[in-house]
């Protein structure tokens, strides 16, 4: 068979089967069996699409993607994150859409909490939103800010997309982490400045309200007792990395020890809430490591069949210089993530971008917070943005889809900015693992 | 009947429940195993291979408990925008496929462990394991998978599932 004919059955097997419903990982599993009856021999292939779903679940590499769950729902369900998002809240005063800011600030610590954007929307969202929108602030500034520092926990390390993106490329897991923390305190600079701007040149946006009468001292000790000792945990994780204690791997659980450590010393900490943190760590992974045992496989049988070289031999007629290469993969990403979750996403790029990549002699790691970049801004992107659906999920029953829609859109023309500019100036993603390196 | 289903609920149940707990007996491994490493007791060998095998208990474990919570990533695009009665019949079709998908796996995976039993080949990480072992969990994982895709095919087809729906229920 053609290189193309294998290409075009092994994806159409895979886009007919998730577009009529069934399960990601079911669908990947599916191509698989497809690919295994057609390309590995039969009988032969499907004993071996066994042994491979094994052989890709059977890695340490993987512990940290459920780890890090496991540190976000600890925070989460504990309610010590809560606990940040108030005190944060009251550390702020006198600055245009102040709320708004306190969404942009309060997002950027629980991303080094949790890893998890989702997390990330659907708690500024329950905690923030209603005091916004009875403080007469505009439903587009309530739910934008939200919405974009909603997917800083995808840059910021600890990130599980990051872990998951290193576990499947074989980018070095440390070195993505560690890049990754310049372009998220870069958005999260972009995005506060945006909004003190908008507010200032349009108070109406969000209406300066009275604040009770507070100390000094009484607004910044809830920020030394529930926010500073939190961000230790930060620095467990990053810090045992680059301290040589521990592996990209094993931080991860020290940061999910850590975090019931912390949860403990706050006296959040029960039977009761860490079952549930346990539960919803257990089925989120479930459904994580499944979708990889899949994908793995897809990944091999598309070299297998020959798509992979082709599809490479054809690029490599067309000779694109490294910059245009990266262009397209981030405008076929972007594309892909105005209809699919970022996973999928992941899943399906991969196979094909990586060997692309290697081919064009990119810096991997680099490669990979541009890739991390393009999946957040996709998670955003109208009309199936998963963290869109997600605000939908915690907003008032008044705010539209077209709602946020339109709440979103000056945060994605944003995170595009930054996009192209760390694709024009690498050294901003590169500087920082370089230095670690030494 | 009722008890059976009863009984296999159950176990899918703990099926589910297991990786949660699982994933902190973990993360105390691998934190114990970092504390005595550093603190000049030795790392624990065996450690990173309990780990590894334990992901793929959790991943194939819980696999039919998160499929009848509708926890998988599902790509809803093309089905969300069809009319219900052909949305109904769509979801039949898909899960039949998906049935059709951990079936398949579920026969090879017990012919391709039986072949592993009967050759007594071994595997070995930080220690040595029967090969058949760690291959036995994927059709344990997947017929489960099955049973659910069947579940729910009799559920969307007798009316007391919607489509869209997270219930399994059907028998």
């Amino acid at each position: 068979m053609e290189w193309y004919w294998a290409l075009a059955s092994l994806i159409g097997v895979v886009v007919l089967l998730m577009f009529a419903g069934v399960p990601v990982a079911l669908a990947f599993f599916g191509a698989n069996v497809f690919g295994a009856i057609v390309f590995l021999g039969g009988e032969a292939g499907l004993g071996q699409l066994v042994q491979n779903v094994v052989d890709g679940l059977v890695k340490f590499s993987l512990a940290p993607i459920m780890m890090f769950v496991l540190m976000g729902e600890i925070m989460f369900q504990t309610g010590v994150a809560f606990r940040a998002i108030d005190a944060i809240d009251r550390l702020i005063s006198r600055v245009p859409g102040r709320l708004s800011i306190v969404a942009v600030l309060g997002g950027t610590v629980f991303a080094t909490l949790s890893g998890s954007s989702m997390a990330n929307t659907a708690l500024l969202g329950t905690t923030l939103m209603p005091e916004m929108r009875k403080r007469g602030y505009h439903k587009y500034m309530a739910m934008g800010p939200i919405l974009g520092t909603g997917g800083i926990a995808m840059l910021i390390p600890p990130s599980g997309m990051a872990v998951l993106l290193g576990s499947l490329s074989g980018i070095s897991i440390a070195g993505i982490l560690i890049a990754g923390a310049i372009p998220g305190v870069i958005m999260a600079v972009v995005h506060f400045s945006y909004v003190v701007i908008r507010c200032t040149l349009n108070p109406s946006l969000a209406p300066v309200y009275d604040q009770p009468e507070m100390t000094f001292w009484e607004r910044v000790k809830p920020f030394c007792v529930y926010v500073l000792p939190l961000l230790s945990l930060f620095g467990v994780v990053v810090g045992s990395i680059l301290g040589g204690i521990a592996t990209p791997t094993e931080s991860a659980a020290l940061g999910a020890i850590g975090a019931v450590v912390a949860a403990a010393c706050y006296g959040a900490l029960d039977r009761a809430s860490l079952r549930r943190a346990l539960q919803e760590t257990g089925k989120i992974a479930v459904m994580i490591f499944f979708i990889i045992a899949a994908s793995l496989t897809f990944s091999q049988i598309l070299a297998f069949s020959g798509a992979t070289n082709g599809l490479l031999n054809l690029i490599r007629q067309v000779e694109p210089t490294p910059v245009t290469l990266v262009c397209g993969m981030m405008i076929i990403m972007l594309l892909l993530g105005c209809f699919m979750d970022p996973l999928s996403i992941l899943l399906i790029t991969l196979p094909f971008f990586m060997p692309l990549a290697e081919l064009v002699g990119l810096n991997l790691i680099w490669f990979g917070v541009l890739m991390l970049l393009a999946l957040e801004i996709g998670q955003t992107t109208p009309p199936f943005g998963m963290l869109l659906f997600c605000m939908k999920g915690v907003a008032p029953p008044d705010i539209t889809m077209k709602d946020i829609y339109i709440a979103v859109t000056p945060f994605i023309l944003l995170e595009l900015c930054i996009l192209a500019f760390l694709i024009a100036v690498p050294s901003v993603v590169t500087w920082l693992p370089e230095l670690m390196k030494g | 009947m009722r008890a059976f289903i009863a009984g296999y609920d159950r176990v899918i149940q703990f099926m589910g429940e297991l990786p949660g707990y699982l994933i902190g007996l973990m993360a105390i491994g691998i934190g114990t195993e970092v504390a005595m490493r550093n603190f000049g007791f030795g790392g624990i060998v065996w450690m990173l291979g309990l780990v590894e095998y334990g992901i793929l208990i959790v991943a194939l474990s819980g696999a039919a408990w998160v499929l009848r919570l509708g926890r998988h990533v599902t790509v809803d695009i093309v089905t969300n925008s069809l009319p219900p009665a052909l949305r109904r019949r769509v979801e039949i079709g898909a899960y039949a496929a998906a049935f059709g998908i951990a079936a398949t796996l579920t026969v090879y995976g017990v012919v391709t462990a039986y072949e592993s039993y009967m050759s007594g080949s071994t595997i070995f990480k930080s220690f040595e394991l029967k090969e058949w072992v760690p291959v036995a969990a994927v059709p344990l994982g997947m017929a489960p998978v099955a049973i659910e895709c069947l579940r729910r095919m009799r559920g969307l087809a007798s009316g007391r599932v919607a489509p869209g729906s997270t219930a399994s229920e059907g028998f």
